[in-house]
């Protein structure tokens, strides 16, 4: 994740959105949206998607009405569990040691 | 705003342009505040798209490279000319005939391996221009370097003996780097223009190469 620079935030909202189930550019950005309550502007969006699919962390499934859906890959999955893992450890230590500061 | 879509780079748009298209179709109708930041991240999003996905750097790369070699043999040339042999005669006609008609053909080789990257004449024109902006800039500071440190050996040179005397000019070196000012505009002026042309010319070669093969 830390390859894709400015696009690493975007990304692993994504890759999260996507771990629910296949969604289009619109669906995503809503999706998106509800999670984090931020926006997310066309552009970054299909700049981090082409990333991600350079790197073979998502792919499409076929055009809908226009709207091409994305899923998530085994290997997408895999890296965004252990992106998730490694900043759980990080929150729980963090929370653990706000705790004790407190 | 879906002009904005034609920021992209072609090769861009042809994958995700008709997506980006109906995700803009979806995303109206949008509030003045919301189209603004929307307009603001698409443009970031081309920016990156030309870096990331367009053949551009790659190309203007190459026209680095070659415009590197080219200096370096120019300078190569210059230092030969002017401070290993010198000479007192303006006799050094054919050596610039030759470093220019040299220059010409690299030029066209950056146009032609650029064309290797992609076939949009804009990009090439660049890859061109900005070898051709480099080998006359970097020529010129070849020269600045070389005429002042061995100032006592090009100042013997005729022409400049006779070029100072005209001029209202009472040093050499003075008379020397003015003549460079204007030649690092010039020159660098001149080249960044033939190197788009040329650039177009051997991109143009190389496609007339590879739908007639030999």
């Amino acid at each position: 994740m830390e390859s894709l620079g400015r696009f690493a935030e975007p990304s692993v909202l994504i890759l999260t959105s996507l771990a629910g189930g296949p969604k289009h550019g619109y669906a995503l950005m809503q999706d998106i949206e509800e999670l984090t309550g931020a926006k997310i502007g066309p552009g970054t969006l299909y700049a981090a998607l082409g990333r991600l699919e350079q790197r073979a962390l998502i792919e499409t499934l076929p055009p809908e009405n226009r709207r091409l859906p994305y899923r998530i890959t085994t290997a997408g999955a895999s890296a965004l569990r252990s992106y998730l893992e490694h900043a759980q450890r990080v929150t729980t230590t963090g929370l653990t040691r706000l705790a004790a500061f407190a | 705003m879906k002009r904005l879509i034609r920021l992209y780079p072609a090769r861009w748009r042809r994958r995700y342009g008709a997506e980006l298209d109906r995700l803009l179709d979806d995303m109206s109708p949008m509030p003045a505040r919301a189209r603004l930041s929307v307009a603001l991240d698409l443009v970031r999003g081309a920016w990156d798209a030309h870096l990331t996905h367009s053949p551009s750097r790659a190309m203007v790369g190459r026209a680095v490279l070659v415009a590197l070699v080219v200096w370096v043999g120019l300078t190569a040339e210059i230092v030969r000319s002017n401070v290993i042999f010198p000479s007192a005669q303006d006799n050094d006609g054919l050596s610039v005939l030759l470093s220019y008609l040299a220059v010409f053909a690299a030029l066209t080789l950056a146009g032609a391996l650029a064309a290797g990257l992609s076939r949009d004449r804009r990009t090439i024109a660049l890859a061109g221009a900005v070898a051709g902006a480099l080998i006359g800039a970097l020529t010129i500071i070849s020269f600045v370097v070389i005429d002042n440190v061995f100032l006592d050996i090009v100042g013997h040179q005729q022409v400049k003996i006779d070029g100072l005397a005209r001029s209202h000019t009472d040093s050499m070196r003075a008379y020397v780097n003015s003549g460079l000012a204007v030649g690092l505009v010039t020159l660098t002026g001149f080249l960044t223009a033939a190197g788009a042309g040329l650039a177009v010319l051997g991109g143009a070669a190389r496609g007339l190469r590879r739908r007639h093969p030999a």
